[in-house]
């Protein structure tokens, strides 16, 4: 029996691995855990499936005559070696970069960051952050001064009024989602604000089923409303927030009838809302990638902090601005600085002061400017600029948007090198592949999306030969000469927490006997902070920043009438690598599918399980449909975990100026039965 | 439950071997495969019509199918006839497989149509691709029976095209004392038959041939109203006998897939008299269906 | 009764060790804060107040993953027979000994089952009331143990133990211990009736679940209550299969095939009747396609004497772990109290 966290979603659930003849057998939750407490959902219950699948690679492979041929570590070395080095030689240390994960452990993606910058002389470093929630990062950080979820999960019990903004928490993060529900049955008011009927949605008080991407026109009439009813904390606004005046003369003609014109939602409901959030002591707001996913993205952030911070909620019990990160490490993969532009704990590469301390620990000179992001990194790859691309657990073929572009783009590297547990979409695109270690199989943490740092514990050897990504890392930076001096997992966290002020009080010992930390935790003595801006704001005041309602950059026209939406399924993760082996979670959806309403499908003769095909400017895919109320007329939606029917094949590349993140929520199609 | 089962026990598990001998397209998407056995396997020799097998091809698992002929209806002893709808991936691969291939059958099991009554009048009604599990139920009647004993068959499918064991169709039609009725939901051009639902021809048919006791096989929707209709015609509910399908694992009562309220389909089906079924809520599941 | 009393529990940790001289022994040892089946090798003393652990001893019986059969390249098929382990379970209370004789009825036929079973050696050990989230009372599975033990422990307040056989085994090893015994008398006899009454007087008092059973088992079938009930409660279900894992009495598995080149190996993993693929048929047609359906076939199965066992029980022994592993709030207790008014 190991006790560790599940690899399966941020919200970072106690689980207990059950070990037989040196294979995982089965799971349990963690009793006692602070946030699970004896609680797993599916994909918990199901993480033995991949962790001993025959499909797990255990050798490295290496491209040879166009097939992928298993060879010796050392060959694979010395080959990915060679292409990193030539390719600097070629273009300088900015034609490689390294694309982390968010799945592995933060020691994972700690010697990711500093193997692209102390090794191989680039910032070119960036995680699926970059498609999920760059634009909390990048808008909260203006606001608030932190980019992390601001409370815990354990707040839902502490509130008086539940917001969910553009997130299917029942089945994303389910345990989270049945604690949301349980409040709302205890009598806790319930808004959600989602284009689907999803499972909360069906059960809330109000759900308020806005047009796609109009998330912020909702969001300033609620603010309209509030100021109108003086519902504003005005308290709160005096001490602790800057900006109130232009916020409210920016709002002036966001009055809920104009908001009611373009979300689509009755004014009425628009102004109740605003009550049940604004009128309750504390109301807990929480919000997905139904806001971040847009051109819009960083703006509806920090439309959804102006509403937080009008109201008084941010650095409140029972309050906050809570982005609820998808992946189970994508937290700490920013918080070590998996980004193109900061280093762990979000120190800037251009913040010359931040720099000379990571130059003196690690003996280099370190490059200044920052680097480009995944999605530049493929652009930069499909111009030649990029040569060689190291991708670590992640299968952007698969999660990223625009058609077959990212293939192209990968194909015209010199060398792609991928690490992986499987030979995904992506590996097989590579012309090395390195046999990764799961979960089950190392030693580190993983940082949930409420900052909690939690013990990831190893249960089993990994299969055949494969290693850790931080020893695979190491050995690659020995054959490039510069060795990073990593030689246990505990170590590369003393080293990251040495050089990183939020994690400084922290290290293997003192997580694992306090059932895990949230950060910031600066010193060995200091509890952890659960709750963040509790007497201020980490930046100071709470920065108001007027914000206007952008339309999606791709609206439905005669050729394209209908809107595409993508989203996630309970019983998938990401690109499925782990939950399609497990062969429970792939009976229950068998196939990549796509929602419909009644009275679009009954418009093209199309019924439930029909085969149809998806159409946008930029590709298509063929699928089967469920014709259902989930959605409203003019709105398809389409899970993202099937290689086989992937919407990225259509989704709009469009990208938020600021984050830098693609508009994977909302673009323009055709249906059609095939 | 002290005693270790032995080592007898583990191999009697094991899916007999058997190959791919030869295989017919019943319709699109419905093919006929027949099976024969590496080594005699006396109870599938033995086995009675509306009994089950499971088909295992390694690699891609089991599924159940209902015998579609046997020695007991004119079958040759040592084979294995199955006729199976392509609906998923097992048998999707089933479909890829060409004469010869290996594959493991286990079996037979479950309580299969009574086994007597061959005398008295009765009639069969199958919906789609039910018909298969009743063929050998006829063909074995049909052997059995005091000549002169009336029998009818119902066959209605989703469309012409759609017709399966056509040959077979094509005998009882010729036979002395039977009386076969067909429908299709869609008609298309050349058809010349009936169009609508089995269940309108029930009242018809059992007066046809006096009908003392009726046999049915097809899909959910159509064997509730075909039974509630025989019934209606004037049947013993404990005279309609039901060919249940269900989802299984293992054939044996232990993986619970197939449970109906407190009866396995696989052991205690998968043939239940109307009477039984009346006690079984779940038996057809809820009208509305998806994929239905 | 086929018991003996022995004077002091300091004899019941020399029949531990003695267990331990020819099986691996496995007791609740609290890990962590909680509960957990730990190998002991009966060391140190029984842990006598340590309540039953969250994740019970179904997964040796019938393990979470059971190859049955494997080929190799030839495609020539042989039966993967289990070796399992000798162990023995001391400190099984009476909700998992009543889970087990299900599992009996359930597997007999089995022999993989049969093999790990035979393989297992169950000392029970009576509760001396109500534990938090049980109701094993009332659903006649409890707090003293009935068969299917080798060996049951009750404590007595005066230090001694009364340990009751039920099988050849079980009195093979008490003899094998050397421990001295003596006979039950009339007080003996008494004072375990009086700790039997008084542990069943220590439940709290749950009228929702008397009125939800007799809701559940009212003619017809479950008839008694409303669709509508079932699909108000369906969306609390999240399908997360956490009550059938944790359930001792739940049996429900699949089988997958799993190729490795040439070769590969067939095995029985647990399967949940809450997930919507169960039952699904690769027709497309859905005996139970919503989740209030699902729901109820469950709570039926658990909560309907139609599933009693040849102990005559209900299918729930009262353990309450799906209380505590359900995210909906919807285990035994929970769904008792929607059926039963309570919420």
């Amino acid at each position: 029996m190991t006790t560790t966290t599940c690899p399966f979603c941020a919200v970072g659930c106690g689980l207990v691995l059950d070990v037989a003849g040196g294979r995982v057998v089965g799971v349990a939750p963690e009793r006692l855990h602070p946030v699970s407490r004896g609680q797993l959902c599916v994909k918990g219950w199901n993480a033995a499936q991949f962790i001993a699948s025959p499909e797990r690679l255990t050798r490295p492979l290496l491209r040879r005559n166009g097939r992928l041929e298993a060879v010796a570590w050392d060959v694979a070395l010395a080959a990915a070696a060679e292409a990193l080095a030539a390719a600097r030689h070629e273009g300088g240390p900015d034609a490689v970069g390294v694309v982390a994960s968010a799945r592995a452990t933060n020691e994972d993606a700690f010697a990711a960051m500093k193997f692209a910058r102390a090794v191989l002389g680039t910032n070119n470093v960036d995680h699926c952050a970059r498609v999920c929630h760059a634009p909390s990062v990048a808008g909260l950080r203006r606001t608030l001064g932190s980019g992390a979820m601001t409370n815990p999960i354990a707040d839902v019990d502490e509130t008086d009024c539940l917001l969910v903004v553009g997130a299917d928490v029942t089945e994303n993060h389910a345990i989270l989602g049945a604690r949301i529900l349980a409040a709302h049955e205890r009598g806790v008011p319930l808004v959600v604000v989602d284009p689907r009927r999803t499972r909360l949605a069906r059960a809330a008080d109000l759900h308020a089923q806005i047009r796609l991407g109009t998330d912020i026109a909702f969001v300033n009439g609620m603010l309209h409303a509030i100021f109108a009813h003086g519902w504003e904390d005005r308290a709160y606004l005096d001490a602790r927030c800057e900006n109130v005046d232009a916020l409210r003369a920016a709002l002036a003609r966001w009055t809920p009838d104009e908001a009611a014109r373009v979300t689509g939602v009755p004014a009425a409901a628009i102004v109740d809302a605003a009550r049940l959030y604004a009128a309750s002591r504390r109301g807990w707001l929480a919000y997905g990638l139904g806001v971040t996913q847009h051109v819009s993205g960083t703006e509806t952030v920090i439309a959804l902090s102006n509403l937080a911070l009008v109201t008084g909620n941010v650095g409140a019990i029972g309050g906050g601005v809570n982005p609820l990160r998808g992946q189970n490490n994508v937290q700490g993969a920013c918080d070590m600085g998996a980004l193109p532009d900061v280093y762990s704990g979000y120190q800037p590469v251009d913040d010359a002061a931040a720099r000379r301390r990571f130059e003196a620990a690690w003996g280099v000179a370190l490059p200044s400017a920052p680097g480009l992001t995944s999605l530049s990194m493929q652009h930069a790859a499909h111009d030649g600029r990029l040569k060689t691309l190291l991708v670590i657990g992640e299968d952007p073929v698969v999660t990223d948007p625009g058609g077959r572009f990212v293939a192209r783009a990968l194909g015209r590297l010199d060398c792609l090198i991928v690490a992986e547990l499987f030979l995904t979409e992506t590996a097989t695109c590579a012309d090395i592949v390195l046999p990764a270690a799961s979960f089950a199989e190392k030693d580190g943490t993983f940082t949930s999306t409420e900052r909690r740092v939690q013990r990831v514990r190893r249960a089993v050897a990994p299969p055949g030969e494969a290693r850790t990504d931080w020893e695979m890392l190491e050995a690659l930076a020995a054959r490039l000469g510069r060795p990073m001096g990593f030689r246990d997992a505990a170590g590369v966290f003393t080293e990251m927490a040495a050089l990183t002020p939020i994690y400084g009080g922290m290290s293997h010992a003192r997580i694992g006997a306090s059932g895990g930390l949230c950060w910031p935790c600066p010193t060995p003595a200091h509890p952890g902070t659960p709750r963040l801006h509790v007497a201020s704001c980490v930046r100071g005041r709470g920065r108001l920043i007027p914000v206007d309602q952008t339309p999606p950059a791709e609206l439905p026209d005669a050729e394209y009438p209908l809107q595409l939406t993508t989203f996630r399924l309970h019983h998938q993760y990401g690109s499925g690598s782990m939950t399609r082996r497990a062969p429970l979670l792939e009976r229950e959806n068998p196939l990549g599918l796509v929602w419909m309403h009644a009275s679009d499908a009954a418009r093209r003769r199309i019924t439930t399980g029909a085969c149809v095909r998806v159409r946008s400017r930029r590709g298509e895919v063929t699928t089967r449909a469920i014709v259902s109320d989930d959605v409203p007329p003019g709105v398809v939606a389409m899970p993202y975990h099937f290689a086989e029917a992937s919407p990225n094949l259509v989704t709009n590349d469009a990208l938020d100026p600021i984050a830098r993140m693609p508009e994977l929520k909302v673009c323009a199609v055709a249906v059609e039965a095939c | 439950m002290s005693v270790v089962a032995p080592p007898d026990d583990f191999a009697a598990a094991l899916p007999h071997p058997a190959r791919v001998v030869a295989m017919h397209d019943e319709a699109e998407d419905t093919r006929t495969f027949v099976l024969g056995l590496a080594t005699p396997v006396p109870a599938l020799d033995a086995a009675r019509p509306g009994q089950f097998v499971m088909l295992s091809l390694l690699g891609h698992g089991e599924a159940a199918f209902t015998l579609a002929h046997l020695p007991c209806a004119g079958a040759a002893p040592g084979t294995v006839t199955l006729t199976v709808r392509r609906v998923g991936a097992l048998t999707g691969a089933f479909f890829a497989c060409e004469v010869g291939a290996s594959v493991g059958v286990r079996g037979p099991f479950g309580r299969g149509f009574p086994q007597d009554g061959a005398d008295r009048p009765t009639l069969y009604v199958a919906g789609g691709c039910g018909l298969a599990p009743l063929r050998s139920a006829i063909d074995a009647q049909l052997r059995a029976r005091a000549a002169g004993t009336p029998v009818a068959i119902l066959y209605g499918a989703r469309t012409p095209g759609s017709r399966i064991l056509r040959a077979s169709l094509a005998g009882w039609r010729v036979q002395p004392d039977v009386a076969l009725f067909e429908t299709v939901e869609e008609a298309a051009p050349g058809w010349h038959g009936r169009t609508g639902v089995v269940t309108e021809l029930v009242a018809a048919a059992v007066a046809a041939v006096g009908a003392e006791r009726a046999a049915l096989c097809g899909p959910p929707g159509m064997l509730r109203s075909a039974a509630a209709a025989l019934a209606a015609a004037g049947l013993a509910p404990g005279a309609i006998h039901v060919a249940l399908e269900r989802y299984m694992k293992c054939g044996t009562g232990l993986c619970g897939h197939c449970y109906v309220n407190d009866r396995d389909v696989c052991s205690d089906g998968p043939v239940f008299s109307y009477g039984e079924l009346l006690a079984l809520p779940d038996a057809f599941g809820p009208a509305d269906s998806a994929f239905g | 009764m086929d018991a003996c009393v022995l004077a002091s529990r300091a004899a019941v940790d020399r029949i531990r060790r003695a267990l331990a001289l020819d099986r691996r022994v496995i007791e609740p040892r609290t890990v962590e804060g909680a509960p957990v089946w730990t190998a002991t090798n009966g060391e140190g003393a029984l842990a006598w107040s340590t309540a039953a652990p969250l994740a019970g001893v179904k997964g040796w019986l019938v393990p979470p993953r059971e190859p049955v059969l494997a080929w190799d390249d030839t495609g020539a098929m042989r039966p993967v027979v289990p070796c399992p382990e000798r162990v023995a379970f001391v400190g099984l209370r009476a909700c998992d000994l009543a889970a087990i004789a299900h599992l009996d009825a359930h597997f007999g036929s089995d022999p993989w089952y049969r093999a790990r079973r035979a393989a297992a050696f169950l000392v029970g050990l009576d509760c001396s009331g109500a534990c938090a989230g049980g109701f094993c009372l009332e659903v006649d599975a409890g707090p003293f143990a009935r068969a299917p033990f080798d060996l049951n422990l009750t404590a007595l307040p005066d230090g001694r133990v009364v340990v009751a056989w039920g099988s050849a085994a079980g009195v093979a090893a008490l003899h094998g211990a050397g421990v001295a015994s003596t006979p039950v008398d009339d007080g003996t006899a008494l004072l375990l009736a009086e700790l039997a009454a008084g542990a069943a007087a220590s439940f709290p008092v749950r009228p929702y679940v008397a009125r939800g059973l007799a809701r559940m088992n009212a003619a017809p079938a479950g008839g008694a209550i409303a669709d509508e009930e079932w699909q108000a409660v369906g969306p609390r279900c999240l399908a997360c299969t956490g009550c059938t894992s944790l359930c001792p009495t739940c049996t429900c598995f699949t089988v997958v095939d799993e190729p490795v080149g040439a070769g590969g190996t067939r095995a029985r993993i647990w399967d949940s009747c809450l997930l919507e693929g169960f039952q699904r048929q690769a027709s497309g047609h859905h005996p139970a396609p919503r989740p209030g359906d699902r729901v109820r076939r469950f709570w039926y199965h658990k909560l309907s004497r139609d599933f009693a066992g040849p102990t005559g029980r209900l299918g729930c022994v009262g353990c309450g772990r799906c209380d505590v592993a359900c995210p909906g709030t919807i285990g035994a207790l929970g769904v008792l109290a929607a059926l039963g008014g309570e919420r």
